[in-house]
């Protein structure tokens, strides 16, 4: 039930006391930027008008008040070291009326995104003032001369059943405190330091890295339906991340996240260097394990891979914007929207799995659930959803925009800094009603494995992270992003005989895999295992989500096609110290 | 005896000076590091693959960097960056043919970039020469891939016209310089900065406005296999001060001012930064209201700081050497070497040695450039005629050395690039004869009034052969001079066209008024800091279009705020 290692470290405190002078700061924010908001609001909502054009019908405000701290080591050193902050404003501003309005309509590759600047770190209410005034402008001009083109668009076509483009929310009042940076940079700085030092013991690992981030956001919005709120959130994630190399060339790549919303959650300096040497020594049984060319039979997912199979094949599929309008055929492929819109009341999951989303509990049995919120990203009352009853779809999180199936809003509305915002789940829980222990999961599967003559089936502990994975590369502004197909590639695969022996394989990546898998789980187990994962990089829209070990009838494994260069042609500095 | 002691003697001052060059500072850890993991390198992996490595070389930048912005009374911009990025140059071959040889019918999509590690930011050893070992492994068999596409290019086209090597042998050196860690104070600018920015709100044609202030220190570490050992560190200051408007039409405008120094001391003091502050905030009221250039052709002045960005543009990019050789290139002066380009009063120099000219800090001043040879004035234009190219160590023909002018961003790969450009001419006048010879001209041609470029933002200019061999550049600050003896007058939505012989042949007179201009100039190396010192030119006739204009109106309500009572006592700049 607990994460397999941190279990029983003792956990360190780094925070800082709190100082009564930040904290009068923050309340002195709190007072500027809402009046600055609320005024200018005001004046723009009346104000705003060009010569035939409408005026706005909906205009919101929010200011993402930033700190992070970034510190990433190798082989006991700094490689960077920062600490930042920021203010973003995202401005909202609509013409039309609720039914129809500019949104939901890509005309072209042009003005993606919301509007959104970055503005003064000082609580000057001028120039704070003179910034919204301007994005509020800039905003304004672009959505007239989208609505035309969406009219325009609207007018030589027939389409059915559009649902409207946006929902009145209920006026809804949430102010929190803002919360305070915590993380001491020096502290940090030893940590990572210590973490990393341990892979000097390990020439085989040719490049490490391990990092730690730190961030606050606090999040100030207002809207003119009489919403206002304000919410902090903290988050912290450390990171491991290792590259192993054979004397075939092969190679390894390992690596770990933990995520967690209060400092006190984050392990240890000897709990860190225990967790890196674990995986240190990880990393060599697999660099002297097995390697296979292909597999079609049954598979195990427990822990983190469990919980990463349902993000990427059952999460991204029930999150996102609905599919847009669009003006441009070839843009239609890349906002399609989610893809289970359009399953509501089919079956996705076997009969035996209910699945909700919930973001009003912050604990589960006990664990701090970090995708609990009190406020949406959208001033919305968050609710619990029941996504999936006895396999079939119910619902889908709802933000700001309606479906055509699901129309009622239900407190799913979540955006990353200067992004749009868009429906996503938050605490995402999956219940299971065909439950065994995980040891007579791992005897079913030697059954299945012996009645189609495998010697042996395979557990698969980790996939790697989907943020890992789309990270990289380029990507245009405003794009969706993790358009990644099928399932990223494991990372810890071992066999399984027969007599209980397990053996890791390494360099296998799974084929075949759609959304259509999730109906192939046979069982799962009695456990419930948190994954806690970032929907965006950067500390932005976190997601607990919890499920048990599961089997699965059969996927299809090969090994991967890299292209491997040969061993290195000297030995690490490290081999012979 | 006696003429023994006097040969001696100067023997010894050569030792002396050449042990203090040597142990000026001690070699940094990183350094030293750097060095242990190339010697390691290059011995065991020199012959280790079919192709041999004749050349490996190690590039560190690390960058410490402190930026500070504040608009309208605010601060907005407050953060400090540290990092070390490796470059490697790893060549396979031999110094006729190696792996970095162009391979012509294909585009190198990696912009010069590819990856770069960084390194550790403290000095460990082993820690360094891990990333570096890791690195090196990666560069050298990336080489030897490539060697065999640039033999099979080889074997399938034509001759290339210019056969001449891909690497220069230079002699190494050895300079360790102490590391530069200028510091200024953060805490006593940023009032300074809040306070200043607050100006503009007077203003409420002033759309955006903003003082920003940053502070590099750039430390350069070179290492390579014919034993050069290189430390070497630059602090680049800037305060850079910017306002912008939008006409009725939609048009744009922007106007800036910067300040680039070496030395915290020499930032200018609260009442010069004023002073400039409302001189940009005028000079923007004065072009929202000036009317629209029209499509014009006739005599022109560019002042000094205005003619060295010209210079920069259109004539120092096409004398940098690799555009000689590419088979992409226009190669404009390939074949001008010895010819006259440039009328013969003007000569010109590009000479990275010079830190200071009339005691205003030069950015493009650096000891050795990011191959390891030594900085010395080149002679780029004698009287007129063309004698040499800005030589990285790829050679073209006729030039097979280097003369210290490869360049580079981190992470990027060195090609020729301008250091400290500086213009001469012998006929010069002073600023006011040099007005009174527009005017001149004017009714010579003609024209109704002549032009007076004050400042350029910069321009494009197309060196590529596959695109016409012209150029824009883009002022920001244009005047109409008349002849009729009304005052001169700004216009707005001006661009210089042209093409680069011509537009040369036309300079008949220079001013006396030499003036420097500091940039950042960005090509296929990244961005590196840059100089051009030149006095104003009088051009015989220079053609001008219109520019391309933003449509977006301007703000449809006022500035929220209540205007300060703005001061009345501006003087424009038309004057001068």
């Amino acid at each position: 039930m607990r994460r397999t290692v941190f279990t029983g470290i003792l956990l360190v405190g780094i925070a800082l006391l709190l100082a009564g002078a930040s904290n009068q700061a923050t309340a002195q924010s709190t007072e500027v930027l809402f009046k600055v908001m609320a005024d200018e609001l005001e004046r723009n909502l009346g104000g705003l008008e060009m010569e035939g054009l409408e005026s706005p019908y909906f205009l919101s405000y929010t200011i993402d008040d930033y700190q992070t701290l970034n510190v990433k080591g190798s082989l006991g050193t700094l490689t960077s070291s920062r600490l930042d902050r920021g203010r973003y404003l995202t401005v909202d501003i609509r013409v039309g009326d609720y039914s129809l309005d500019n949104t939901n309509f890509v005309g072209d590759f042009r003005g993606l995104g919301p509007d959104y600047a970055q503005i003064a770190l000082d609580n000057d209410y001028d120039a704070l003032r003179n910034q919204i005034y301007l994005l509020t402008d800039r905003a304004y001009k672009g959505v007239l001369k989208a609505l035309s083109k969406k009219k325009a668009y609207l007018q030589s076509r027939v389409i059915s059943d559009r649902p409207d483009d946006f929902v009145k929310l209920p006026a809804n009042r949430f102010l929190d405190k803002a919360e305070r940076f915590d993380a001491d940079q020096e502290r940090v700085e030893e940590l990572v330091i210590a973490a990393s030092a341990v892979l000097k013991d390990y020439p085989e690992v040719v490049s490490s890295a391990v990092k730690v981030e730190a961030g606050i956001i606090n999040q100030y919005f207002i809207n003119s339906t009489g919403s206002r709120s304000l919410r902090g959130d903290h988050t912290y994630a450390v990171e491991l991340s290792l590259d192993g190399k054979n004397s075939e060339g092969e190679d390894v790549s390992l690596a770990e996240r933990l995520i967690v919303n209060e400092f006190a959650a984050l392990p240890s300096e000897d709990g860190l260097v225990t967790w890196v040497k674990e995986n240190a020594e990880k990393m060599k049984a697999f660099l002297a394990g097995d390697t296979i060319d292909d597999y079609i039979g049954p598979v195990i997912l427990t822990g983190d891979a469990a919980g990463e199979f349902f993000r990427q094949l059952f999460a991204k599929n029930i999150s996102g914007a609905p599919a847009p309008l669009c003006g441009d055929e070839r843009l239609a492929a890349m906002f399609a929207g989610p893809e289970f819109a359009n399953k509501i009341n089919r079956r996705v999951l076997p009969a035996f799995f209910d699945v909700y989303s919930d973001p009003t509990i912050d604990k589960l049995d006990g664990l701090p659930l970090i995708g609990h919120y009190e406020v949406d990203d959208a001033g919305g009352v968050p609710q619990r959803v029941q996504l999936v009853e006895k396999g079939k779809l119910k619902s889908l999180p709802i933000g700001i925009a309606p479906t055509k199936k699901v129309k009622e809003p239900n407190g799913h509305a979540r955006g990353a800094v200067s992004k749009e915002v868009t429906a996503k789940p938050a605490n995402l829980i999956f219940e299971s009603n065909d439950q065994v222990s995980y040891d007579k999961l791992k005897q079913t599967l030697i059954e299945l494995c012996q009645d189609i003559d495998l010697p042996y089936g395979l557990i698969i502990r980790k996939i790697r992270d989907l943020n890992a994975s789309t990270g990289g590369g380029f990507r245009f502004y405003g794009m969706p992003s993790g358009d990644q197909k099928g399932l990223t590639v494991p990372l810890e695969v071992y066999k399984i005989y027969p007599d209980g022996r397990e053996v890791p394989v390494r360099g296998l990546e799974f084929t075949n895999v759609t959304a259509r898998i999730l109906r192939d789980i046979l069982q799962t187990d009695d456990q419930r295992h948190l994954y806690n994962y970032l929907i965006a990089n950067d500390y932005e829209m976190p997601v607990s989500l919890v499920c048990p070990s599961i089997l699965v009838e059969e996927m299809e494994l090969k090994k991967a096609e890299v292209k491997t260069q040969k061993p290195p042609l000297l030995p690490s500095p490290l081999a012979d110290k | 005896m006696r003429v023994h002691k006097a040969i001696a003697l100067p023997l010894l001052l050569v030792m002396l000076v050449a042990a203090a060059n040597l142990y000026g500072a001690d070699a940094s850890p990183l350094l030293s590091a750097m060095k242990t993991e190339l010697d390691r390198s290059f011995a065991a992996l020199q012959y280790a693959e079919e192709v041999p490595m004749y050349y490996l070389s190690y590039h560190v930048t690390d960058t410490d960097k402190l930026d500070l912005a504040a608009s309208y009374g605010a601060l907005t911009t407050d953060s400090r960056s540290h990092d070390r990025i490796l470059g490697i140059d790893c060549r396979v071959g031999d110094y006729q043919l190696d792996n970095t040889h162009e391979i012509r019918g294909e585009y190198d999509f990696s912009f010069g970039g590819g990856s770069s590690p960084r390194l550790p930011l403290t000095d460990d050893e082993i820690a360094i020469r891990t990333v570096i070992w890791h690195a090196t492994d990666k560069a050298y068999k990336d080489a030897q891939e490539r060697y065999t596409k640039v033999l099979t290019n080889q074997q399938v086209l034509v001759e290339k016209e210019d056969t001449s090597a891909d690497f220069s042998q230079e002699e190494p050196n050895t300079y360790l310089g102490e590391p530069i860690t200028v510091t200024i104070d953060a805490e006593t600018w940023k009032p300074r900065l809040r306070q200043l920015s607050a100006i503009f709100k007077g203003y409420p044609f002033v759309e955006r406005s903003s003082l920003r202030l940053s502070r590099t220190n750039d430390n350069r570490y070179f290492v390579d296999s014919d034993g050069a050992m290189i430390q070497t560190g630059q602090c680049y200051i800037r305060l850079f001060i910017s306002c912008s408007g939008t006409c009725e039409d939609g048009m744009r405008i922007n106007r800036y001012q910067s300040f680039s120094t070496a030395v915290p001391e020499k930032l200018p003091d609260d009442e010069v930064i004023k002073t400039h502050i409302y001189r940009l905030i005028e000079e923007l009221k004065v072009l929202l209201a000036a009317p629209l250039a029209e499509p014009y052709t006739g005599p022109a002045i560019l002042v000094n700081r205005a003619a060295g960005v010209f210079f920069h543009e259109i004539f120092g990019h096409r004398i940098e050497g690799h555009r000689q050789k590419s088979e992409y290139e226009g190669q404009t002066f390939a074949r001008k070497v010895g010819k006259s380009i440039l009328p013969d009063f003007i000569s010109i120099h590009d000479d990275p040695t010079l830190s200071e000219f009339n005691g205003t800090s030069l950015r493009g001043h650096y000891l050795y450039d990011d191959e390891g040879v030594k900085a010395t004035p080149v002679t780029v234009v004698d009287k007129g005629m063309l004698k040499n190219f800005l030589m990285s160590r790829s050679p073209v023909e006729g030039f097979p050395h280097s003369n210290a002018h490869g360049r580079k961003q981190a992470g990027r790969s060195v090609v020729s690039r301008q250091g400290n450009l500086m213009i001469k001419s012998t006929n010069e006048f002073p600023f006011e004869t040099l007005k009174e010879m527009l005017l001149e001209e004017c009714e010579k041609q003609n024209k109704p009034y002549g032009l007076m470029f004050h400042d350029i933002s910069g321009g494009f200019t197309m060196t590529g052969r596959y695109g016409p061999q012209s150029f824009k550049v883009l002022p920001l600050l244009v005047y109409r001079y008349y002849t009729d003896g009304r005052p001169p007058e700004a216009i707005r939505g001006v661009d210089i066209v042209g093409t680069p012989l011509t537009s040369f042949a036309r300079i008949t007179a220079t001013g006396d008024d030499y003036d420097i201009f500091n940039g950042t100039c960005g090509a296929e190396s990244g961005w590196v800091p840059v100089s051009a010192v030149s006095p104003s030119i009088f051009v015989s006739e220079v053609e001008v279009e219109k520019k391309a204009k933003e449509q977006e109106k301007p703000p449809i309500l006022k500035p929220p705020y209540q205007p300060v009572e703005p001061k009345s006592i501006l003087i424009g700049r038309g004057e001068k």
